[in-house]
C-alpha cells in the first residue's frame, strides 16, 4: 500500500511537471506575440518593444520558464501588466468561491444521482429504469450555460425568486452566500448527475448478482434490507473513481456559470484574463486548476484502495 | 475479433478463394449489424435526426429561405409568423435560418475536432502499447497531463495561444477543441494494442515475418475500431457544446458568423425584459444543441451496446 501511495504521488508530480510545460508552451512559445496582443494593432513598435522586454519576452524560452517555476515554488506568480497587483493577491479570495461552487454542484449531482440509480439499478429493466437512463443522457447533452439561463429566465425573470447575478461571501451572510448559489450550483450539478446516475445505477446491477447479495436472499432478508443494509454500500464504493472526472468537469463548468452569474471565482477570472491578455494569470490559474484536478485524482486512487480492500496496486 | 477468422491468419493458403469468403462475411456483418440497429427505436430516432441536422446544414439555401446575416429593421423582435418561423433576432435577422446556419459551424467543427484528437491519439496510443516499457510511460503520463486540464481549459488556452497565428477562427476553435481529445483516443487505442499484442495470431504473424506496420494495419486497428466510433460519436456531442460554451463566451466563432453559442449570448442581454420575442432567443438555440447533442449521446449508447461485443445480451 505504501509503495502504492509513493508511486502515485511520484506519477503526479511528473504529470504537474508536464502540466507546468504543456501551459507554458501553450500560451509562451505558440505563434502569437503576446505583448503585440496587449497593445493592440495600432500601437507603437517601441512600445511594444519596451513591454516585450519588461514582461521578460526577450529571455530565452528556457530561462523564462524556469524563471516562472522558480517563482511558482517561492509563491510568486508573477504580476498583473495592466494594474501592478500581484496574480496571487488576485487569485487569492476567488479560490474559496471555486471550491464551494464546485462542492456544492457536486453535492446536489449525487443527492440526485444516488437515489434515482440505486432504485433503476435495483429494478433494471423497467420503465423507472429506461426514464431513469434516458434522463441522465440529456443531463449531459444539455450544455451548462443554457440551463443557467433558464434558471435565470423562470427563478429571476418570471418568478422573481432569487437574484440573477451578484455574491455575498458566506462569512458575510450564509443564507445569502447559499441564495447567489443555488442557481449556478444546480445547473453544474443537474450536468454532472447524469453520468453519475448510471455509474450508481451499473454498480447497483453488478452488486446484485454478487454472492453475498444471494446469500442475503436465500436467507430470507426482505429485498428492501438486501438492498440497503448490503448491496447499496458497496455499489457507491465505485462511484469514488469518477469524482476525479466530476470535479474536473465541476471547475469547467465553473468557468463558463460563474461569468454568467458574476461570481467572483477563479473561473470568472480565467475569462477576464483571457480578455484583458493578462498572461502571468492565466499561467497560474491553470497550473492551479490542473493541479488540483490532478491532486484529486491522486486522493481518489488512494482512497479507493482503501475502500475496496480487493485493490491492491502493484 | 476479425481477425480470428481462419481466412485471414497469414500464410493460410493464398488461393483466392479465402478472399471471397472474407468479402461475404463482412457482407455478412455489416447486414448483421444493421438488422440489430434497426430493432432499437432509440438508435434509428437519433440517426434521422442527426441525418436532417446534416442535411439543414449543408443544403441550407434549401432548409432556410432568408440570408441568416441580412437585417430587416422593419421587424426586429418579430414572433414566430409564416414568413419568420422562429421570429427575428434585435437585429431583425431570421432567427430559423440562423439556426440551421448555426448547424453547419457545429457539424463542420465537430467533424474536425475529432480528426485532429484521432490524427494524433491513434499513432500516440499504437506506439505507447507496441512499445510498451519507458516510452509507453513517457506519452502516457503526457496523455495524463492533458486529462489533468478541463477540457473547456484547455481549448481556452490553446484559444489564447494560437490567437495571433492567423489560422482562420473556425479551423482555430476546432484545434482548440480537438486537442483535449487526444488522451481519450490514445488511451483507448493503447488498450486494444496492450490486449491484441499478447493474442496469438499477434505473435504468429511475427513469427512469419510480418511488419509492425502489417501487425498494426491489419490486427490492431481493426479491432479498436468499433471503440473509436462510439468513442467519436460521443466527443462529437462533446465538441458541439465546447464550440457552443467557447462562442457563448465570446471566444469562438466571431459576429456575424452564425453560431449557436453566439446567438445564446446576445439573447442573454435581452431576455431580463420578460418579453416572448425576447425569450424565444435564448430558446432556439439551446434546443438545437441539446437536441443535436442528445442524439449523438443516445447514437453513442447504441452503438456501444452493439459494437461491444461483451455488452452483447447483458442486461
Amino acid at each position: 500500500m505504501k509503495a502504492f501511495i509513493v508511486r502515485r504521488l511520484l506519477a503526479t508530480v511528473v504529470v504537474l511537471w508536464v502540466v507546468s510545460a504543456l501551459t507554458f508552451i501553450a500560451l509562451n512559445v505558440l505563434p502569437g506575440d503576446v505583448a503585440a496582443a496587449i497593445m493592440g494593432p495600432q500601437a507603437d513598435p517601441t512600445a511594444v518593444e519596451a513591454l516585450r522586454e519588461r514582461l521578460g519576452l526577450n529571455d530565452s524560452l528556457l530561462k523564462q520558464y524556469a524563471g516562472w517555476i522558480a517563482g511558482v515554488f517561492q509563491g510568486d506568480l508573477g504580476v498583473s501588466h495592466r494594474t501592478g497587483t500581484e496574480v496571487r493577491d488576485l487569485i487569492g479570495g476567488r479560490i474559496e468561491v471555486t471550491v464551494e461552487l464546485g462542492i456544492l454542484s457536486i453535492l446536489i449531482a449525487l443527492i440526485i444521482a444516488i437515489p434515482f440509480g440505486v432504485i433503476a439499478g435495483a429494478r433494471p429493466g423497467t420503465v423507472f429504469d429506461y426514464g431513469l437512463t434516458f434522463f441522465a443522457v440529456l443531463g449531459v447533452s444539455i450544455p451548462v450555460f443554457w440551463l443557467a439561463l433558464l434558471f435565470v429566465l423562470l427563478f429571476a425573470v418570471e418568478l422573481g425568486w432569487l437574484r440573477a447575478i451578484g455574491f455575498t461571501s458566506f462569512t458575510d451572510d450564509p443564507i445569502a452566500n447559499l441564495k447567489s448559489m443555488v442557481m449556478p450550483a444546480t445547473a453544474i450539478g443537474l450536468t454532472l448527475a447524469g453520468n453519475l446516475a448510471r455509474q450508481v445505477r451499473a454498480s447497483m446491477v453488478e452488486v446484485l448478482r454478487q454472492d453475498y447479495v444471494r446469500t442475503a436472499q436465500a436467507k430470507g432478508l426482505t429485498p428492501r434490507t438486501v438492498i440497503t443494509r448490503h448491496a447499496f454500500r458497496n455499489a457507491l464504493i465505485p462511484l469514488v473513481t469518477v469524482l476525479g472526472l466530476q470535479a474536473s468537469l465541476a471547475v469547467g463548468g465553473a468557468i463558463i456559470v460563474e461569468t454568467i452569474f458574476q461570481l467572483p471565482g477563479m473561473g470568472k477570472l480565467v475569462i477576464d484574463s483571457i480578455f484583458f491578455q493578462e498572461v502571468h494569470a492565466m499561467q497560474a490559474l491553470t497550473l492551479l486548476i490542473a493541479a488540483g484536478v490532478a491532486l484529486i485524482s491522486l486522493l481518489v486512487d488512494i482512497s479507493y484502495a482503501f475502500l475496496d480492500p480487493r485493490i491492491r496496486y502493484t | 475479433m476479425s481477425d480470428q477468422r481462419p481466412g485471414s491468419a497469414p500464410g493460410a493458403g493464398a488461393a483466392p478463394a479465402p478472399s471471397f469468403a472474407i468479402r461475404d462475411e463482412r457482407f455478412h456483418r455489416t447486414r448483421d449489424f444493421w438488422r440489430r440497429f434497426r430493432r432499437r427505436p432509440i438508435g434509428v430516432v437519433s440517426l434521422i435526426v442527426l441525418l436532417l441536422i446534416l442535411f439543414a446544414a449543408i443544403f441550407q439555401d434549401v432548409s432556410a429561405r432568408h440570408d441568416p446575416i441580412a437585417q430587416d429593421i422593419e421587424a426586429l423582435f418579430a414572433t414566430p409568423s409564416p414568413d419568420h418561423f422562429l421570429g427575428t433576432d434585435n437585429l431583425g435577422r431570421d432567427s430559423y435560418a440562423r439556426v440551421i446556419f448555426g448547424a453547419r459551424t457545429a457539424m463542420q467543427v465537430g467533424v474536425v475536432s475529432i480528426i485532429i484528437g484521432l490524427a494524433a491519439g491513434l499513432p500516440i496510443g499504437l506506439l505507447a502499447g507496441f512499445w510498451g516499457g519507458r516510452r509507453d510511460e513517457v506519452l502516457m503520463r503526457i496523455m495524463d497531463a492533458l486529462f489533468a486540464f478541463p477540457s473547456i481549459l484547455l481549448a481556452l488556452i490553446i484559444l489564447v495561444g494560437l490567437g495571433n497565428s492567423g489560422i482562420d477562427r473556425l479551423t482555430l476553435v476546432s484545434i482548440a477543441i480537438g486537442i483535449p481529445f487526444i488522451p481519450g483516443f490514445a488511451r483507448i487505442i493503447r488498450g486494444s494494442t496492450l490486449s491484441v499484442k499478447e493474442q496469438e495470431y499477434v505473435t504468429a504473424a511475427a513469427a512469419i515475418g510480418a511488419s509492425d506496420l502489417r501487425i498494426a494495419a491489419r490486427h490492431i486497428l481493426p479491432n479498436t475500431l468499433a471503440p473509436i466510433i462510439v468513442q467519436a460519436s460521443l466527443l462529437f456531442g462533446v465538441a458541439v457544446i465546447v464550440e457552443a460554451a467557447l462562442s457563448f463566451l465570446g471566444l469562438g466563432t466571431q459576429p456575424p458568423e452564425p453560431s449557436w453559442g453566439l446567438m445564446l449570448a446576445q439573447a442573454q442581454r435581452f431576455m431580463v425584459t420578460g418579453e416572448f420575442a425576447k425569450i424565444q432567443l435564448a430558446l432556439y438555440p439551446g434546443f438545437a444543441i441539446s437536441i443535436t447533442v442528445l442524439a449523438f449521446n443516445l447514437i453513442g449508447d447504441v452503438l456501444r451496446d452493439l459494437l461491444d461485443p461483451r455488452l452483447r445480451g447483458a442486461d
